[in-house]
């Protein structure tokens, strides 16, 4: 029985919650809301952000303390006869988790943009356009409700679009827009699909009553559509080429939604519909299928490409692909920590290729960079530490998500083969971050010597370094404080504990002997393998042209054939042509001004007339 | 993982126990002193530490034990490495613990085969 | 590729240029491209002076196809060049100057001395349109035979569509 003090804590706990979320969202709404021209709207947005985030820290906070989640049921929004949506948000572990992690690396992006985009004229827009998709990601993140998260989802969707084609006057932008709003919308089929489900099966969308109703139901149907929607959104493999489009953004766009948060949602989807999604073993083995073949296949074109967005593109894949597998381990907590160790370092490696293509004047082929270190040595080192902390060195940030996830796929029973592919995809993460870092860093430089190189502004040093000192510590601090809600896998052999690093050690090693005797003048021309990977499996081409090409034969078909030939043509005029052709022969026939055929008519008429005389009469 | 999925594909496909499968033989048989484990934590402790359900294992009374340490002295993080490293020495304990019954299990099913087969 | 109308040695140059080119995109380090470079120049120079127009044009032939053979998937490309990743990215910024014409005047007498240049200008240019249409001045009969840009039209005229670069739109630095 709970005491009477008890009760009450709980009571001024759960407002001081509802009070903190409805703050944070008017700090963020003030930004878009006034039209001030006194104060630089970018830099107020920034501000705005920045407040938000040491408010979003009281959230967390009292999680670690209490480590109780929170419901807040506000109203009851509207009734369809039976059927009521609520406005109701959950600040459990996750959106306490995810609020602060988010907000400070929105933060941080937000104050590399001032710098990044400082020569853009729309600067203010694009800042509420941020703005407004961290906004719509909060609601996502504290929805306990489908409504509302389908509301956080699509709006994440909708910024992601006009944040793609920013830079509207370039064909590529609008149609790698254009590509990430169709893929999205694909994958949300797979969302409405469970809001259908559960609104005819649990008749709520209030998450709690619908892991309350599943128990005992079938749930491989709508676990397969919220992995459908979680495909779509985190780019796993078959509806995955919008990511790596999607660099067509500004970098900081890249940055923001394409690694750490936008991405992810899809993720956050199926670790907070776990419940569900645990139930079926069909889901659960897609998800760990689905997710090996993407961190695989995302991992291996990253290797030979040269775009440096792209490569960090890919490799975001591959990181998605493998939280992928983690949901089908069955471990939603340590995807979830990858998540977030995953959101620092991906930012700020985002941020790096940001400073270096800036640097060099739009130059994003790392074939035309290298020796970077000696010009922009902050850059290099963040860039350093965003790759070793991808790769899973120990003690940086993804060591702590990366290891354990490791561990647990090592120590598990599950489907060997899927296993042993994202072991291999994990050794090539250290090969294409040793790639960029070889072509960037060093060597001698291939670009243009009169390049604009800077990296002095305060705006840019500041927030690399936040995001370095995230990259550096998160990992360790949310390990320690966080109280524990799932057994960890303690129990192994030395092999299997070391099978992380020493996965990552065979790839780097492996690429560094495969440089070395590249770097012989032998042969310059590779085939097939190269072919394949650098243009992304033949996948885009084959999927975006067969689709158009076999509607274009099907609509030229149509409207050539059945609609032209056959309706307009055959049945049209042809067929007016024919009856009165035969018409008009015969008539012609008549007309051919013989006395013999005037006579026979005539008779005719005179033969009728006397008939019907006769008859009448 | 390697020699778990060699035998329980390839070599030994009727034998090697399915890990998710209960215990088949009696757990007295060979051990006729053992006795059954103890739950130290009571389910009111447990409740009243809101423990989550799937840590209420036989090691809980360690994790209450380390809640509580955590909770007195936020937000030092790393005062209570002692009582956390009790708690999962436990959960190694108990991992090792349930190693060995699947051993156990497993080698019973392979005398059990041996004995049908000469038996036969 | 228009080949009907590139000479023989045109094509033979362009295959060069673009040889190197994707040598440069296979061979990343500089060292590493000048030896595959020196080796391409050494292979082009080899028939330099081959004078049997057959021979010639089979060997330009098995040069395309060796092209086509060893192409690098994904060329350089330089940011600003078609297929490029800046290529047209300020576009959206660009305000076409006519724009100009429709600021209030209270606008327009911000700046003075810009908008008195900008009358003369729009005088000149009617004074210039006819002209600028003329074909017969700037191909010859027949239509073009090189690729190389028009003739300038007399000695110190103002250039064909002089005012694009008079009247810039608004644009990113």
């Amino acid at each position: 029985m709970m005491g009477q003090s008890e009760h009450i804590a709980e009571i001024i706990i759960s407002s001081l919650m509802s009070m903190t979320l409805m703050l944070l969202m008017g700090i963020l709404g003030f930004p878009i809301i006034i039209n001030n021209t006194k104060y630089n709207k970018a830099i107020f947005t920034m501000k705005a952000v920045k407040l938000a985030f040491f408010w979003s820290l009281l959230p967390a906070g009292l999680l670690i303390i209490t480590g109780t989640d929170f419901t807040i049921n506000t109203w009851e929004w509207f009734h369809i006869s039976t059927f009521t949506i609520y406005t109701s948000v959950k600040i459990d572990y996750y959106a306490a988790v995810f609020l602060p992690v988010a907000l400070y690396v929105t933060w941080s992006i937000l104050q590399f943009a001032l710098w990044y985009m400082e020569k853009d004229h729309n600067i203010d827009q694009f800042f509420k356009y941020l703005l407004i998709f961290l906004i719509s990601m909060i609601i996502l993140v504290t929805a306990n409700n489908l409504f509302q998260l389908f509301i956080g989802w699509e709006g994440v969707g909708i910024m992601s679009f006009l944040l793609i084609s920013w830079w509207f006057g370039r064909p590529d932008a609008n149609s790698a827009a254009l590509q990430a709003v169709l893929y999205n919308r694909t994958g949300d089929l797979g969302l409405f699909v469970m809001m259908a489900w559960t609104m005819t099966s649990t008749n709520s969308w209030e998450l709690d009553d619908i892991f309350l109703h599943s128990q005992n139901q079938n749930m491989t149907m709508p676990a397969l559509a919220l992995i459908l929607a979680a495909a779509g959104k985190s780019a796993q493999f078959g509806l995955h080429p919008w990511l790596p489009s999607a660099m067509e953004g500004p970098t900081p766009v890249s940055a923001l939604l394409h690694s750490s948060t936008m991405v992810v949602a899809g993720i956050f989807l199926l670790i907070r519909f776990y419940p569900i999604i645990e139930q079926s073993k069909t889901a659960m083995t897609t998800c760990l299928w689905l997710g090996s073949l993407t961190t695989l296949f995302t991992a291996a074109c990253a290797l030979t490409q040269n775009d440096i967005k792209k490569i960090i593109a890919f490799s975001t894949s591959s990181q998605l692909g493998f939280m992928m597998v983690t949901i089908g381990l069955g471990q939603p907590r340590l995807a979830f920590l990858h998540i977030c160790t995953h959101a620092f370092f991906k930012a700020m490696l985002f941020m790096c290729s940001g400073v270096i293509i800036h640097s060099l004047k739009n130059e994003q082929d790392i074939r035309k960079m290298g020796g970077m270190y000696f010009l922009t040595p902050l850059t290099a080192s963040c860039i350093t530490l965003g790759s070793l902390a991808l790769t899973g060195t120990p003690f940086l940030s993804g060591f702590y998500s990366k290891d354990a996830i490791i561990e647990t796929l090592n120590s598990s029973h599950l489907n060997a083969c899927a296993l042993s592919m994202t072991l291999i995809a994990t050794s090539f993460t250290a090969v294409y971050s040793l790639r960029i870092l070889y072509y960037v860093l060093g060597g001698q430089p291939r670009f243009n010597s009169l390049s604009p190189i800077n990296e002095n502004d305060p705006n840019l040093n500041t927030s690399l370094m936040r995001l370095a000192v995230g990259s550096l510590i998160f990992g360790q601090l949310i390990t320690m404080s966080l109280p524990p809600k799932t057994t960890s896998v303690l129990t192994m052999t030395l092999t299997m504990k070391m099978t992380a690093i020493l996965v990552t050690l065979t790839g780097l090693t492996t690429a560094l002997l495969l440089t070395q005797s590249d770097s012989l003048h032998k042969k310059l021309w590779s085939h097939l393998p190269l072919h394949f990977t650098t243009l992304l499996g033949f996948f885009p081409l084959t999927i975006h042209r067969l689709l158009p090409k076999l509607t274009l034969q099907m609509g030229h078909l149509i409207s050539s054939q059945l609609i032209d030939q056959t309706w307009f043509k055959l049945l049209g005029p042809k067929a007016i042509l024919k009856s009165s052709m035969s018409l008009s022969k015969y008539i012609n026939t008549i007309q051919l001004g013989l006395i013999k055929l005037h006579l026979m008519s005539f008779t005719i008429a005179l033969l009728t007339t006397a008939f019907i005389y006769t008859i009448m009469t | 993982m390697g020699a778990h999925l060699v035998r329980r594909y390839i070599t030994d496909r009727d034998t090697e126990p399915i890990c998710t499968d209960k215990p088949s033989f009696d757990p007295l048989y060979g051990f006729s002193e053992r006795k059954e484990r103890e739950m130290v934590a009571t389910q009111e402790q447990m409740n009243m530490a809101q423990l989550p359900m799937d840590l209420r294992d036989y090691c809980a009374h360690y994790l209450i034990i380390f809640m509580k340490c955590r909770r007195d002295h936020w937000p030092n993080i790393s005062a209570c490495a002692h009582q956390k490293h009790d708690w999962e020495y436990c959960e190694h304990k108990d991992y090792v613990m349930r190693m060995k019954e699947y051993e156990r299990e497993r080698r019973l099913r392979v005398r059990k085969k041996r004995i049908e087969a000469e038996a036969a | 590729m228009a080949s009907a109308f590139l000479t023989h040695r045109q094509k033979v140059l362009r295959l060069y240029k673009r040889s190197l080119r994707h040598v440069e995109s296979w061979a990343v380090h500089r060292d590493k491209y000048r030896y595959f470079a020196c080796m391409l120049r050494a292979r082009f120079e080899e028939n330099k002076n081959e004078k049997d127009m057959l021979k010639a044009t089979q060997l330009l032939k098995a040069g395309e196809e060796e092209f086509w053979d060893k192409q690098h998937p994904q060329p350089y490309i330089f940011p600003d060049s078609p297929g490029g990743t800046s290529y047209e990215r300020y576009e959206c910024y660009k305000l076409p100057e006519w724009v100009l014409d429709y600021w209030h005047p209270s606008e327009k007498a911000q700046y003075p001395d810009y908008f008195a240049k900008r009358e003369q200008w729009k005088k000149l240019r009617l004074q210039t349109w006819s002209r600028e249409g003329d074909k017969g001045e700037m191909t010859p009969a027949g239509g073009p035979r090189t690729e190389a840009l028009p003739p300038a039209r007399k000695e110190g005229d103002l250039p064909p569509m002089w005012w694009q670069f008079v009247t810039r739109p608004k644009q990113c630095p």
